[in-house]
């Protein structure tokens, strides 16, 4: 999701910059008061550590491999200010020295990343842990809120492209969260194991007594952070959803030499249920879906991974 | 991703500059190609040029560049694609395509010519806040162990392992993984008592 430069233009590379750097002054702010002096190499060792973990790869169909991006795993780790800074320095470095994401398109991914990702994820994490309770519920948490926080991300990448007047938004949208709904998938199952490994091996870190400091101000202004970014790059254009690709399958006249049906009918197809007249609401509602469907299934594997013995602690 | 090697340019016009010349330079060109139009490819000549001339005063050898330009093209072409349900979408297409390949370029002979020091010092006079600074420059300290350690731990695991399969595949790794975390976080508590031991705050 590293967007290169030359796709964002003058005025998104501005706002995203001015956004990320809220968001990580607040995060710097609030890691001043709440990270002990003991813990600050802790912040660097895990950047590290998240970047190499980017180096292992997974297997996935047909010789394609993917690797973990790790926002929710340092949120769990690091709690949210301090996965926020972690993440902000693997993005700064993997730009300027490996040349992965662009310099102008920094401040984006650092909002996309290295923000939106672990202060969403870590905030599920925390709602979904709670609902269901003991290590089976910590660990169906990590695997949905991992999931979240990747399709979120790719969601206001796809606004952030459509501001720039690049990649129209139907498209992008469309295309963004489809892939990355499915990346999401192997996010969480990787993050479940991975969390379930660190638990056999120090329970304390990833436990329910792990470092997380929060107090009701900082969770205000993250909020407003997040809700402002969302309303920014999303809402305008949820409004007028249904434009780029149909106008220009009509104008180009493919609409009528579509397929009258699909070869391979796809459940809840572009993001949309049929018999609902709204596009937004649909689009929503397909998202809910989609996000149910992936809390059972965490749920099923947190059921799988945790020993019989463990659930009542 | 993998790691690349570093490897050492030899001294040039580009090299010799100051950091922040230099990153300042690299700005206002992005900054230049990012307000270009999509769908006027002849106003592209002009960071054709910029971004050639750039190359040769690095004395970057030209297979190299290429191959690094190659290696993180992918991106770019997935993401360009998407332009192609534009009206205007094939123009669009190749200029956007040129556009991020010009800025790619432009990154890699800006990272190339520049040591991480520079780099860290730039940042440290642009104020950035120290505990940021902190953690990039262990970031970037403790990089190559945790990468040469996930290896041996990944071909210790592959001598031990001799079934194959992708699902075992996903356990095992994800178990390199967490092993890696905890190495991590207790290679952390030594190095916070080294450096307390050398008057660190």
């Amino acid at each position: 999701m590293h967007i290169p430069d030359g796709f964002l233009d003058a005025k998104t590379v501005a706002a995203t910059a001015a956004l990320a750097a809220a968001g990580v002054s607040m995060a710097v702010y609030r890691a001043r008061r709440t990270v002990p002096p003991a813990k600050v190499p802790l912040l660097g060792l895990s950047a590290a550590f998240l970047f190499a973990a980017q180096m292992v790869n997974f297997p996935v169909a047909g010789g394609t491999s993917g690797h973990l991006i790790g926002s929710v795993l340092a949120a769990i780790m690091l709690g949210p200010s301090g996965a926020v800074i972690a993440l902000s320095a693997v993005l700064t470095v993997q730009a300027l020295l490996f040349g992965d994401g662009g310099l102008l398109a920094l401040g984006a991914n650092i909002l996309n990343m290295a923000v939106l990702a672990p202060l969403v994820g870590f905030a599920l994490y925390r709602l979904v842990s709670r609902m269901i309770g003991g290590p089976r519920g910590r660990l169906t948490a990590a695997g949905f809120a991992a999931w979240c926080s990747i399709v979120v991300a790719a969601a206001v990448c796809a606004g952030e492209l459509a501001w720039s007047g690049a990649v129209p938004w139907s498209v992008g949208l469309a295309a963004m969260t489809g892939i990355h709904a499915l990346i999401g998938v192997g996010e969480a199952v990787v993050t479940m194991l991975v969390i379930a490994a660190v638990g056999r091996i120090r329970p304390d870190l990833v436990g329910s007594s792990a470092p997380v400091p929060s107090s009701r101000v900082s969770f205000l202004v993250y909020a407003a952070l997040v809700t402002s970014v969302v309303a920014i790059f999303i809402a305008p254009f949820a409004s007028r959803w249904p434009d780029g690709l149909e106008k220009v399958a009509s104008t180009l006249g493919f609409s009528a030499r579509a397929l009258p049906h699909p070869l391979i009918a796809s459940p809840l197809a572009d993001y949309r249920i049929p018999w609902i007249e709204s596009p937004g609401l649909a689009a929503g509602l397909a998202g809910g879906v989609g996000a149910l469907v992936v809390l059972a299934l965490s749920f099923v594997l947190a059921t799988a991974l945790v020993p019989r013995a463990q659930n009542g602690r | 991703m993998r790691l690349q090697a570093s490897f050492h340019l030899p001294p040039s016009i580009i090299s010799r500059l100051q950091a922040s010349v230099k990153a300042a330079g690299a700005l206002v060109i992005l900054l230049g190609i990012a307000s270009l139009p999509l769908g006027v490819p002849l106003l592209l000549i002009v960071p054709v040029v910029v971004t050639s001339a750039a190359a040769l005063l690095s004395r970057f050898p030209p297979v190299t560049l290429l191959r690094r330009l190659l290696m993180l093209e992918p991106f770019a072409v997935a993401a360009s694609a998407l332009v192609l349900f534009r009206p205007d979408g094939w123009t669009a297409f190749w200029t956007l395509l040129v556009k991020s390949s010009l800025s790619l370029t432009i990154v890699i002979i800006f990272s190339a010519t520049t040591p991480f020091g520079d780099i860290f010092m730039l940042l440290r006079r642009l104020k950035l806040p120290g505990i940021l600074l902190t953690t990039i420059a262990l970031l970037y300290r403790y990089l190559f162990v945790l990468a040469d350690q996930v290896e041996r731990m990944r071909r210790a695991r592959a001598g031990r392992t001799f079934a194959k399969g992708r699902r075992l595949a996903w356990f095992l790794n994800s178990g390199v993984i967490g092993h890696l975390a905890v190495r991590s976080v207790e290679r952390a508590e030594r190095v916070y008592a080294a450096m307390r031991a050398r008057g660190w705050e």
